[in-house]
């Protein structure tokens, strides 16, 4: 007899519409929302990388920020399935948000704006463990601030040191050590390696896949950069415009894209073989702005192959083997 | 034909704690119709060289009197800043990597593009203008009779750059020189950025020195490359010698721990430790911290000579001259 | 000298400080300043109110001591005897006759007038003399001590400056603090609340205030209210300042990490927000503490501020607008010397923490 286990994924994201107000020049002038994410569906198992790639414009931070409940958003629903139970990020309680906050963590971009100046690194590591009162003495602080710092590759003698006197890579260690401490489940990396060099960079995201590995942690890895999330991420979505246009597992997005803009993107990506020398191509026309978003596809300004549906349909995302998109002519 | 040489570039920085070496024998050459890589990473040096070119370098940098930056057989470090100023501009332009730090914020556009060409060049604000309008043209800026009266803040991230390159390019320069041009740019409008380089190079028989980080960049992009590490230039060819034969176990471990689009799931592998402090330059190769192929007492004490092979493929490291 | 990694910003600013030669000159007379008013009971031979007065010795000029004279060298400092008469006949002008025979020699560590010094009370003084007075500086209309007056204003002048600043810095904080710190509607009232006291000329609103003092306050309750209403006024530039700070401040990437980290509000202000504000907040209570004391200068000269037996430099320099004064009696105007001097050793010291501070703001 066959036994069907109807499994939820771990985070579920439907019709997600994330809203922005465009700033008023006179309190006459009504106000201007925008949607900089824009009817989004995916799903994000446990324990996978899910990468999200887009250029400006695109909605990706703004999706972070939803997912961890530092930007409310407007329709739709994003859920949370955690052992506790469910949760849903928008408008929590007290004593859930807290709970959230254990749970799903973020890590930043900048390595210099990101970690108080005033503080020392150990105050910086051990903030979330004293203010969503996880420990109880401060021996135990001390004693999981040690632990994280370690598995970071922090030397704990400098722990008493201020920021300003560590390198960008080191100072991304600490900023990745702070948002482990409190040992979550879920961690949006927005651009979490775009500011460091090349090296450094590499040593960063090998950290970040064994403590991921290590302590079952399920990441969001936000990046413009493709090649990049081609070597990091197990699946992948690609926005544009607060949409996602393809969604697909890695290899299967990046052997084989289908949606126009992804094929164009890709071709953009210049490679590290001077035997490919050939032309960058290149998509014309410049991202629209995003308060005068198209009627029917997002694409239709810089899309090789608009049609005059696309000017007024929005296509829906077609599946097929787990490679969905989002375009009326993709094959 | 060499349209600039640098010998012997020799830089040290007065500080504090003491004159600390910043570049360290740096030679290269730069010929009409190249583009020349310059690929680095944080500390490398190469900004401090893109602007020793035009002597952009404040008071507390120290060159060596064996320095010399030589353009139609002058050295450029003997002039005083009058004589610089064609070299700011005219002769030789820079573009930046953030393009609104190019243009200042409270002046049209058209009024600095106009300002920039009457310093250089005796004509009239009527001409200025027209010839903004057309270099504003060239880089595929629509409508630009109109946009040239716009603000910096008007214009996307991709319009500015191009608007600056324009500028740059504007008072027809025999050299560009670019410092991470597109590093702040999407990848599609990088994309459109290079290849708008490369047109004008052909089209002008101008020079370019390319200064990223980024090496897939390069590969697209430069004849020739140059990598510098800790004001050293540690290996330099063209772009297919460089990067399908690196030589130097930095350039080496470079390549490793770059991501490649088409090989996507090799694994990075990172450059353990990280680059020294200014006044921790190592004695010897200042390479040795962090190199996998260290060989011992000789890359600790003595730094190493620059070797040459017959193809003009350098390396600096003693694997290569024992 | 410790590595500049583990030494903090205050640390950092400190060391810088020390290089600056014109900044350390300025503290150490800053704080020379400040222990003569501190200490000004124990260094007055007399007391600086009326109790204290020589009725012998009124509108006299200043008496140093001397060394040597044709009588040879002592080592004990001394002065001669003087007789003072004005008649008719000298046109009612004060004419000393001086004994140059009689010596009268300065005393240390003389027992002489009761005070207080941190509870205690002590009845030692520095110097005094073995038969009548000495007032270096002179004495005023009633015979007081201008010495002794000078050491006391300067600590009531300071005394009046820190209550004010205590004050204002109170204000400032509250108020800049919530409006930058919640921006929106709570912004737009604290703000023009803050501007509505800034825009009102400091003096009038001083002297309206000042006029309302009822008669019967005591002289303490007079220095709280003056030392209050002084605190008060001044609130707005730094309140301003520290709004704008947190208003951009408070959209760093740190803060957001500090308010997902569970943080609540208050600590974010507390730990992440204000630490980065407070050597501004050093450098501008030492550069504003100046106007503070000239602020009360001014009330108490033109009688609306302190009055007897509490004095100021203000309150001494009210008598010193007479011409009487100017021709006669010049010693009248020392205490402006020491204010000037302590004004002065505020700016430079303000001056040098600021050149300090700037230095180290957030570095990459």
């Amino acid at each position: 007899m066959l036994v069907t286990y109807i499994m939820s994924s771990f985070i579920e994201v439907r019709n997600l519409e994330v809203q922005y107000e465009r700033g008023k020049k006179n309190i006459f002038e009504k106000t201007n929302s925008f949607n900089a994410v824009d009817n989004v569906n995916f799903d994000i198992q446990k324990g996978k990388i899910f990468g999200l790639v887009g250029e400006s414009g695109s909605g990706k931070s703004t999706l972070g920020k939803a997912l961890l409940a530092a930007k409310e958003y407007h329709r739709g629903s994003i859920h949370y399935h955690f052992q506790e139970g469910m949760i849903n990020p928008n408008h929590l309680p007290k004593n859930l948000l807290k709970l959230f906050r254990s749970k799903v963590q973020l890590i930043f971009q900048d390595p210099y704006n990101s970690l108080s100046p005033r503080m020392t690194v150990r105050d910086i590591i051990a903030e979330p463990l004293e203010s969503l009162g996880i420990t109880s003495s401060k021996k135990e602080t001390d004693d999981r601030v040690i632990e994280i710092a370690q598995k970071c590759q922090l030397n704990i003698n400098h722990l008493n040191r201020f920021p300003h006197s560590f390198s960008g890579g080191q100072r991304q260690r600490i900023s990745i050590a702070r948002s482990l401490v409190a040992k979550p489940e879920f961690i949006v990396a927005d651009e979490s390696v775009a500011a460091l060099d090349v090296s450094i960079q590499a040593g960063i995201l090998q950290l970040l896949k064994t403590i991921q590995q290590e302590m079952g942690l399920t990441i969001m890895f936000i990046s413009h950069d493709l090649s990049v999330v081609a070597n990091f991420c197990d699946d992948v979505a690609v926005m544009y415009l607060g949409k996602i246009v393809e969604l697909a597992p890695t290899k299967k997005l990046f052997t084989d894209p289908k949606h126009p803009y992804t094929k164009a993107l890709f071709q953009s990506i210049p490679s590290i073989h001077p035997d490919t020398q050939t032309t960058l191509q290149t998509l014309e026309g410049e991202i629209p702005s995003i308060y005068q978003k198209p009627q029917g596809c997002v694409f239709q300004t810089r899309c090789p192959i608009v049609s005059s549906r696309c000017k007024v349909d929005q296509p829906s995302m077609k599946k097929h083997n787990e490679h969905q998109t989002a375009c009326f002519y993709s094959t | 034909m060499s349209l600039v040489k640098v010998e012997n570039l020799n830089i040290q920085f007065d500080t504090d704690e003491g004159q600390l070496l910043a570049l360290e024998d740096v030679n290269f050459t730069v010929n009409n119709g190249e583009i020349l890589g310059i690929a680095g990473e944080s500390g490398s040096g190469k900004t401090i060289t893109a602007k020793s070119l035009m002597q952009l370098n404040d008071e507390n940098t120290l060159y060596h009197p064996n320095s010399k930056i030589l353009h139609q057989g002058e050295n450029l470090l003997n002039y005083d800043e009058l004589k610089m100023v064609p070299y700011r501009g005219k002769i030789f332009s820079m573009i930046f990597q953030e393009p609104m730090a190019s243009f200042a914020p409270a002046i049209r556009i058209g009024d600095q593009m106009v300002e920039q060409l009457q310093i250089h060049e005796n004509i009239s604000v009527q001409e200025a203008r027209e010839r903004s309008i057309q270099a504003l043209t060239s880089v595929g800026i629509p409508d630009s009779a109109t946009l040239i009266d716009q603000y910096s803040y008007e214009f996307s991230g991709g319009m500015r750059q191009r608007a600056m390159i324009a500028m740059a390019l504007s008072t027809n320069p025999q050299l560009l020189i670019a410092d991470e041009p597109t590093t702040a740019l999407d990848v599609t409008i990088q994309a459109q950025i290079i290849n708008l380089i490369k047109r004008e190079v052909r089209e002008r028989n101008m020079g370019v020195i390319f200064i990223t980080h980024d090496l897939a960049l390069l590969a697209q992009t430069a004849h020739r490359i140059l990598i510098m590490y800790m004001g050293k230039i540690v290996e330099s060819g063209t772009t297919y010698q460089v990067l399908t034969n690196p030589q130097h176990p930095y350039t080496q471990s470079l390549i490793e721990s770059s991501p490649d689009i088409n090989n996507f799931e090799k694994p990075l592998i990172p450059i353990p430790g990280e680059v020294p402090l200014l006044k921790d330059r190592p004695q010897g190769c200042v390479f040795q911290n962090r190199c996998k192929k260290i060989m011992g007492e000789a890359c600790r004490t003595q730094k190493p000579l620059t070797v040459a092979q017959e193809d003009g493929h350098t390396v600096a490291c003693h694997i290569y001259h024992e | 000298m410790s590595s500049p990694a583990i030494l903090s910003q205050s640390q950092l600013i400190w060391q810088r400080f020390q290089k600056n030669k014109s900044a350390k000159i300025a503290t150490f007379f800053l704080i020379f300043l400040i222990s003569l008013g501190i200490f000004a009971d124990f260094l007055s031979p007399y007391k600086p109110t009326i109790d204290g007065a020589d009725k012998d010795y009124i509108n006299g000029a200043p008496q140093l001591p001397k060394f040597w004279d044709e009588n040879g060298f002592s080592i004990r400092p001394f002065l001669y005897t003087t007789e003072r008469t004005r008649s008719i006949e000298t046109n009612f002008r004060w004419v000393e006759t001086v004994n140059r025979e009689e010596r009268r020699y300065v005393q240390f560590f003389v027992k002489g007038w009761e005070y207080n010094f941190l509870g205690i009370t002590m009845d030692r003084h520095l110097f005094g003399i073995d038969q009548g007075q000495i007032h270096i500086f002179g004495t005023d209309g009633s015979g007081k001590d201008i010495f002794s007056r000078t050491l006391k204003a300067i600590y009531i002048s300071l005394a009046v400056g820190v209550l004010g600043l205590a004050i204002k810095l109170c204000m400032s904080l509250m108020v800049g603090g919530l409006a930058g710190y919640f921006g929106g509607w709570v912004d737009s009232i604290l703000s023009a609340f803050t501007d509505a006291v800034r825009t009102i000329p400091p003096i009038p609103l001083f002297m309206a205030l000042a006029a309302f003092i009822p008669d019967h306050w005591s002289a303490e309750m007079r220095f709280f209210y003056i030392a209050t209403i002084i605190g008060m006024v001044d609130f707005p530039t730094l309140s301003r300042r520290l709004r704008t700070h947190l208003l951009s401040e408070r959209n760093q990437e740190y803060v957001l990490a500090a308010k997902l980290s569970g943080t609540s509000t208050f600590k974010i202000i507390y730990k992440h927000l204000l630490p980065s504000f407070t050597s501004y907040i050093i450098v501008d209570t030492l550069i504003n503490f100046p106007y503070m004391i000239l602020a009360e200068t001014s009330l108490s000269f033109i009688g609306l501020g302190l009055q007897d037996p509490v004095n100021s430099i203000g309150v001494m320099l009210q008598n010193a607008t007479k011409s009487d004064v100017l021709l006669n009696y010049q010693w009248y105007y020392i205490p402006t010397i020491f204010f000037i001097a302590l004004v002065m050793a505020f700016v430079y010291v303000g001056d040098g923490i600021r050149d300090a501070a700037d230095a180290y703001k957030v570095q990459k």
